[in-house]
């Protein structure tokens, strides 16, 4: 328990500052594609986490990176949607007999063909919230798509490569 | 009633979403009308902070293009000196202009954080409330107009760029006077649009776009940027004007903020003659 607050701590502030200093200002097709990777931790909640506390962590969250940005609400809002929605969508894919207890939801624990699905659809989600709002309007709205759609791509390899690199030591833990 | 508390307590995660997301569209709109005071952004010190630690750190990298810009500063400047000239005719002597008064006055500051990858981009630069910035001061460099002071801290400032879809000036061709609105449409961070201009008024590409110093916020005649291409809308009785800007957004180091001293005495006045009419 103790050790879940420490490490989604730890997760918070990495991952808030790799967003706010070093991926704002990366992109890729004259900024048609821009990685939002900070909601990895989000994502790599506890699978048991309570609702209300999830909410309250996605508002949290969405709130210090609309600081780095100038765009206070924007961030926080595709972030309480996001937080809303996965507890949902958890269990709409959950595995036949349920989650086990202390599983969590990376490519480690669930496998790799899970992952995608899992992060792929939340992903997207959260961007095409956060582009639309940006947008605040839904003038050009293929436009906005594309954007949304390329970001989630970039951010997804990202979220799988990070994955891979910096969360590999659990592998042994957990086997 | 009892069934109106079962309802809450069974729908109590949703409306606690709904709850937080109405907070979120507050403070959205609330940001949303220009240069709010509000307490959450850049121009704060943590944050402020943060990013010109970065800054010290990245502005090694740009170091050999400053370099170049600056010498190539100096040397323009060097031209206008005094003492580059020779005088042709010495039979008078001026003493004590009054016939000028100082209406301008510029600050250079470096930009610590900038963004150009969303349709709302923002600089931040480190100067502030402390060295006598104030919102709505016009922000430029050597190569033309940057933006506009949105909001000021004790040591930071955040500016609207012309690259952000809020931002708007008054703009004209040097060569014919004919004025539009200056407006970026979110697409490409090279080129923004000119609006309003009739179709009848004569631009061609190639025609130099300068600021109209209409606002008080930028003096006349400060370089925006190159008419790229004039487009007529069927239907339409406007110009579709694109504009190559002066500045690369991508690559702003140093700006000046410009200072109007009789900025306060011209807005009274206006405000005057409109108060006036009604």
């Amino acid at each position: 328990m103790i050790n879940d607050i420490l490490s989604n701590t730890g997760r918070f502030i990495f991952f808030i500052f790799l967003q706010g200093l070093i991926l704002n200002d990366l992109n890729l097709f004259d900024g048609m594609a821009i990685p939002y990777l900070y909601i990895m931790f989000i994502l790599m909640l506890p699978i048991e986490t309570p609702r209300w506390l999830e909410l309250i962590l996605g508002f949290v969250c969405g709130c210090v990176i609309d600081m780095f940005t100038n765009t206070i609400g924007i961030h926080a809002s595709a972030c309480v949607a996001l937080a809303f929605i996965r507890p949902l969508f958890l269990k709409s894919i959950a595995p036949r007999d349920g989650y086990e207890f202390g599983q969590k939801p990376t490519i480690q624990h669930m496998g790799f063909a899970w992952y995608i699905k899992y992060a792929g659809v939340l992903i997207l989600i959260h961007h095409s919230w956060l582009f639309f709002i940006e947008v605040y309007s839904l003038n050009g709205f293929f436009t906005t798509l594309t954007r949304a759609v390329l970001s989630s791509l970039f951010t997804l390899v990202l979220a799988v490569l990070t994955q891979y690199l910096a969360f590999k030591k659990k592998v042994s833990d957990f086997a | 009633m009892r069934n109106f508390i079962q309802f809450l307590v069974k729908y109590q995660i949703f409306i606690f979403f709904i709850a937080l997301q109405v907070l979120c569209f507050y403070l959205i709109y609330k940001n949303n009308s220009f240069h709010q005071a509000s307490f959450v952004n850049s121009s704060n010190r943590v944050i402020g902070t943060l990013y010109s630690w970065k800054s010290s750190i990245t502005q090694y990298i740009e170091l050999q293009r400053v370099n170049d810009e600056l010498s190539a500063e100096n040397e323009e400047l060097r031209n206008k000196l005094k003492g580059t000239f020779v005088n042709v005719n010495d039979h008078f002597v001026m003493i004590n202009d009054t016939l000028r008064e100082r209406k301008y006055r510029y600050k250079s500051a470096q930009v610590v954080n900038s963004s150009i990858n969303k349709q709302l981009n923002y600089l931040t630069i480190n100067k502030g409330k402390k060295e006598g910035l104030k919102p709505e001061m016009g922000v430029i460099n050597q190569n033309g107009l940057v933006g506009v002071v949105k909001d000021v801290s004790e040591h930071f400032s955040t500016v609207i760029p012309i690259i952000n879809m809020k931002f708007t000036a008054s703009a004209e061709i040097e060569r014919t006077g004919s004025f539009g609105l200056l407006r970026w449409d979110g697409n490409d961070i090279r080129y923004a649009k000119l609006k309003d201009v009739p179709s009848h008024a004569d631009v061609v590409a190639g025609d130099t776009l300068v600021t109209r110093g209409a606002s008080a916020i930028y003096p006349k005649g400060i370089f925006v940027g190159v008419v790229k291409n004039v487009a007529n809308l069927e239907g339409s009785n406007f110009h579709d004007i694109t504009v190559q800007l002066g500045n690369e957004f991508n690559k702003l180091r140093y700006v000046s903020v410009i200072e109007n001293l009789l900025k306060k005495e011209q807005r009274q006045l206006e405000n005057q003659t409109e108060a006036d009419d009604q």
